[in-house]
């Protein structure tokens, strides 16, 4: 480390002092709001608004049922998980699909596509949300949740092709051309091989994108307009509308859509700091 | 066997890519193309009109709301694009000179990228209720410390002339922690070498940092800015749920803008003409910032 060759001058104590001030600043503004919210969500109305900067008086847990009935959770979280799981294994296996032969094969054409693909990674979901509306009440598709997967998962397959051609081409030609030796199919070939050899950039791209699906909110808020196939977003924030005297109710909903990802995120931090920062280290 | 290897065309690649190109033909393609077909026409409530030519961009650049909605969009943009950069930059720095490193550093990153986990939806609401005059944290704190009377209440998000910046803090304090995890990872990739031979020609710490460590994260700079600007171009969700435009529509940006034209005015041609307008700014500001920083790149690597 650095430390080993530099002493601790006077100017050093300051920056310490300073830095470490800045720091603790810092952690506190990031922590302080999950912790208010939280303890928040133990209390009753009345506490709340009377003082909200304290701990609870008394812990009481019925706020919580309460907001899961109101908000109706009980349709949100399933939608949610389901949404979330179709829209990730639509997005990876159409990427990887369309990525494999990008990166792998000699055809016509392929320099076109793989140029279209990337420029694709710049359009924005709200150049097509009025186009893709209208599409989508002509499919009969407004409150099914396969309309967000076709629209927005499509509109995230350029960049999560782009990850794929990026790490399928650094996989070195030997295995291919042995395994083919062997009688390997192409597609034998990209499903045992490929495939398992790229498990670092499949599992960054897992985290990235069901992170991106849990929270989306432009097409499910427009798209899915009935309480009952809304995910956890789009309802929350209907809930805010409505409910917005309901103090204890909103920090419970607030709590109960939050703190499953939080406690995810502290086991698994790692892969989901390495996932999120995929996209933007060239 | 030997008449497939004389064949040079192959049909396998192609069954490869059909579904990816065929859904994003169908439900990407298509509909941009759609997109801007209708700012061509006068459809409204859902009737679909005729041709009217430039008609809605012409009335788009005559609309007072609208070129305020691009001022605002402007002021967002820039905000993102260099706020949550550079706290992230600061934020690294002093994690990467800590004298206690590891711990420090990690526990950090812990919590400063937690806010990444949300959705904006959800850091919306609970600034919006962190701002709350009543009950918010804010205010809550303020009597806390004296700073005004109690019975008395700052109202956040209540001023056109400030909602703006005060919708923005919930931005930075989501992303700033992304910013500084990137720039962590970048600071990791200098060359021990290079720092120790500055320390031992007695280089003190700002000029170390002026000199090996800004140069060596300038292309991160660019790559966090553009990122961040389109970003902020794109902002729709915190800002939605936060003041959904307003004060007085002054938190108004391009997104909310034409969100509004479309499903409250149902002004469909004219609210694709704003889309339209919004991509095409998008793809320029990208474009011309490229530019600047290709350049800036070059004569900081000189």
């Amino acid at each position: 480390m650095p430390k080993a060759v530099s002493k601790d001058t006077a100017g050093d104590r300051v920056f310490n002092s300073v830095s470490n001030t800045i720091l603790i600043v810092a952690m506190m503004t990031c922590l302080f709001p999950f912790l208010w919210m939280i303890m928040n969500s133990f209390k009753t109305s009345q506490e709340i608004f009377l003082r909200s900067l304290y701990p609870p008086s008394r812990v009481s847990l019925e706020v919580f049922p309460r907001a899961w009935g109101i908000a109706q959770f009980s349709s949100a979280v399933p939608n949610s998980v389901i949404f979330t799981s179709v829209n990730v294994f639509y997005i990876i296996a159409l990427s990887s699909l369309a990525a494999f032969p990008i990166a792998r094969m000699k055809f016509v054409g392929r320099s076109f596509l793989k140029r279209l693909l990337i420029a694709s990674i710049m359009i924005s979901a709200q150049i097509l949300l009025i186009p893709s509306f209208f599409q989508m009440r002509r499919l009969g598709l407004i409150n099914n949740f396969l309309s967000v997967v076709f629209v927005f998962g499509s509109l995230i397959i350029p960049f999560a092709s782009y990850l794929l051609i990026s790490f399928f081409e650094e996989i070195p030609i030997d295995i291919e051309e042995s395994t083919k030796m062997d009688g390997c199919s192409s597609f034998r070939f990209f499903v045992s091989f490929m495939l398992p050899l790229s498990k670092p950039v499949l599992s960054s791209l897992v985290i990235l994108t069901s992170l991106w699906s849990w929270n989306e909110y432009l097409f499910s808020f427009t798209f899915l307009q009935r309480n009952s196939a809304r995910t956890i977003p789009p309802q929350l924030s209907w809930f805010f509308g409505r409910y917005y005297t309901d103090w204890g109710g909103l920090f419970a909903a607030l709590t109960i859509a939050v703190v499953p990802l939080i406690i995810l995120y502290l086991f698994l931090q790692r892969y989901f700091i390495k996932g999120l920062t995929a996209g933007s280290i060239k | 066997m030997t008449i497939r290897k004389l064949k040079n065309f192959s049909i396998t690649p192609y069954l490869y890519l059909f579904p990816a190109f065929f859904m994003l033909s169908v439900f990407t393609y298509h509909s941009i193309i759609t997109g801007f077909g209708y700012s061509f026409t006068k459809f409204r409530d859902f009737v679909p009109g005729g041709f009217v030519g430039f008609q809605n961009y012409v009335d788009a650049f005559n609309n007072d709301d609208f070129i305020r909605s691009i001022r605002s969009t402007l002021i967002w943009v820039f905000m993102t694009a260099t706020i949550p950069t550079f706290a992230g930059l600061l934020l690294a720095i002093l994690v990467y000179y800590q004298s206690k490193g590891r711990i420090v550093s990690g526990v950090a990153r812990t919590i400063l990228f937690m806010p990444m986990m949300m959705s904006a939806v959800a850091v919306g609401l609970l600034w919006s209720l962190i701002y709350n005059p009543l009950l918010g944290l804010l205010n809550q704190l303020l009597h806390l410390i004296k700073a005004i009377p109690s019975g008395t209440y700052v109202g956040f998000l209540e001023n056109p002339k400030t909602a703006l910046y005060e919708a923005f803090v919930p931005m930075v304090w989501q992303s700033a922690g992304f910013s500084m995890v990137i720039f962590s990872a970048a600071l990791q990739a200098i060359p021990l070498d290079i720092r120790e031979a500055a320390i031992l020609d007695g280089a003190s710490k700002s000029k170390e940092i002026r000199y090996i460590v800004i140069p060596y994260l300038t292309p991160t700079i660019v790559t966090l800015i553009t990122v961040n600007m389109i970003g902020g171009f794109k902002a729709f969700d915190l800002l939605k749920v936060l003041t959904n435009g307003g004060p007085a529509d002054s938190t108004m940006i391009v997104s909310l803008y034409m969100y509004r034209q479309a499903f409250s005015a149902w002004k469909y041609g004219y609210a694709s003409a704003v889309a339209v307008i919004l991509f095409m700014s998008i793809l320029v500001s990208v474009f011309l910032f490229s530019l600047i920083a290709k350049r800036f790149v070059a004569r900081r690597s000189r």
